[in-house]
């Protein structure tokens, strides 16, 4: 919904609306009848959002997948990206899902971890960099290094039109966390 | 798998507790394992049972840790109805609560847990476009807006439409719009009847079965119980609801959402 210039009591972007919701073929949507804009809130997220988790807010639950495939498939949703895949310690895309398949993952995340390690050298010595998110194509490739006993670090990347929220992320690296030990 | 609704609406007093208490019933009688999710603040669904603020556990408990979905659940005297509380929320931690709901995969994880085995979950919201509906729009499969039929209902729906339209573009395309259901309905009344005629006339997924306004609902809530329970004949207010889950089961049918078995039976043998 692009349109921010129609005015809430406007009872034919409701019209127009609620055929497109219950699944009907929608007109196109007609000249508001308002034209005061509405503040666009969403734009103005990122710089809102705070560094640190809200105190208060509830430790994430982690769920237990059966498999990779079934943990990339949520995190996929999660992000509303278009494709995941987790790298192993020794550079192998181990599990992928959506458009990225086969070798395409593996190169893309071959190039992704080199990418990491290149953004070790910008941290604090000895600090490795824990995401990066770098421009693929038209979208944006996001990688998160999660850490399985020590020095065992794997590597998930998405490909989505934006980059995953901190919230997100920080959901994608607990669920990794806690489900890599028995996957 | 459990069919998510979420009752929701931008205006507040349009029976939404009422209609998704009603509801879970009429979906239990019917044999569909129901489970009844509280997630307002507020606890309407605990107050409308005439339960104290901090009799149950629930959601909050669930959120914080204490408590896993099968030691929240509370089995009420219907076979297929269950309810998931508010919890024991401290009024002062509203904002907190919102907050963590509002984590991504937060309320996913805890639905999840909760909703096994069961063929429907509905979800009663706050009222308002804030972080509780949200969260819950972009997690559920389907959205039921009741309609109080009145003006300012009328010039504010188009908030809500807007935000399931965002919500399911950006965050949730399974999200449908299930039906508007008109509420506190007066046929003898003119400004009623205007409205109606415009709902009618202008929107989409306006359902056919509509809640009149009465007097029963105020009297049910007063006892704490759902309108079909004071005993007594079955009054025309409770066979509403077993008219609203008959239209919502066809109209899940047409979106392709089959709840539980359908209604299938064996052969019997008459003589």
């Amino acid at each position: 919904m692009s349109n921010r210039a129609a005015s809430s009591s406007d009872l034919d972007l409701a019209r127009v609306l609620s055929q497109r919701l219950v699944g009907r073929a929608a007109p196109a949507v007609g000249p508001p009848t308002a034209v005061v804009p509405f503040v666009s809130f969403a734009a103005a997220r990122v710089a809102l959002e705070p560094e640190s988790p809200q105190p208060g807010a509830a430790p994430l639950q982690a769920q237990r997948f059966e498999s990779l495939d079934e943990l990339l498939q949520w995190a996929i949703e999660l992000t509303s990206s278009s494709a995941a895949f987790v790298m192993d310690p020794e550079g192998f895309a181990i599990a992928t899902r959506g458009t990225l398949l086969g070798e395409d993952a593996q190169a893309v995340g071959a190039q992704l971890m080199v990418t990491m390690a290149e953004a070790d050298r910008a941290e604090h010595p000895g600090t490795p960099a824990l995401a990066v998110a770098v421009d693929y194509a038209s979208s944006t490739l996001t990688g998160l290094r999660v850490e399985r006993d020590a020095g065992q670090v794997f590597t998930i990347g998405f490909v989505a039109g934006h980059t995953p929220s901190r919230q997100q992320r920080a959901a994608v690296c607990a669920h990794l966390a806690h489900n890599l030990g028995h996957l | 798998m459990a069919v998510r609704i979420a009752i929701t609406s931008q205006k507040g007093g349009v029976g939404k507790s009422t209609v998704a208490l009603n509801l879970a019933v009429a979906f239990a009688e019917r044999q569909r394992t129901t489970l009844l999710v509280d997630l307002d603040p507020q606890g309407a669904i605990g107050l409308s049972l005439a339960r104290a603020d901090s009799e149950w556990p629930g959601v909050a408990e669930m959120l914080v840790g204490q408590r896993r979905a099968a030691e929240a659940l509370v089995r009420t005297r219907l076979d297929s109805l269950s309810i998931l509380p508010r919890g024991r929320l401290d009024p002062v931690d509203v904002a907190e609560y919102e907050k963590a709901i509002y984590v991504p995969g937060v309320l996913d994880t805890l639905l999840r847990e909760a909703e096994e085995g069961f063929d429907v979950v509905l979800l009663d919201l706050p009222s308002g476009l804030g972080m509780v509906p949200r969260a819950a729009l972009a997690v559920a499969d389907f959205a039921l807006i009741p309609f109080q039929a009145e003006t300012l209902a009328l010039r504010s729906v188009s908030q809500i439409l807007r935000v399931l339209d965002h919500v399911r573009s950006h965050e949730n395309p399974r999200l449908r719009l299930l039906g508007i259901l008109p509420t506190q309905v007066r046929l003898g009344k003119d400004t009623s009847m205007e409205v109606m005629s415009h709902v009618w006339g202008d929107l989409a997924g306006v359902l056919e079965t509509v809640v009149p306004w009465s007097d029963a609902y105020a009297r049910a809530s007063q006892a704490g119980l759902p309108v079909g329970f004071a005993g007594g004949r079955v009054p025309p207010e409770a066979r509403r609801f077993e008219m609203l889950v008959s239209e919502l089961e066809t109209r899940l049918a047409e979106l392709g959402c089959m709840i539980g078995e359908g209604d299938e039976q064996p052969r019997r043998e008459l003589l």
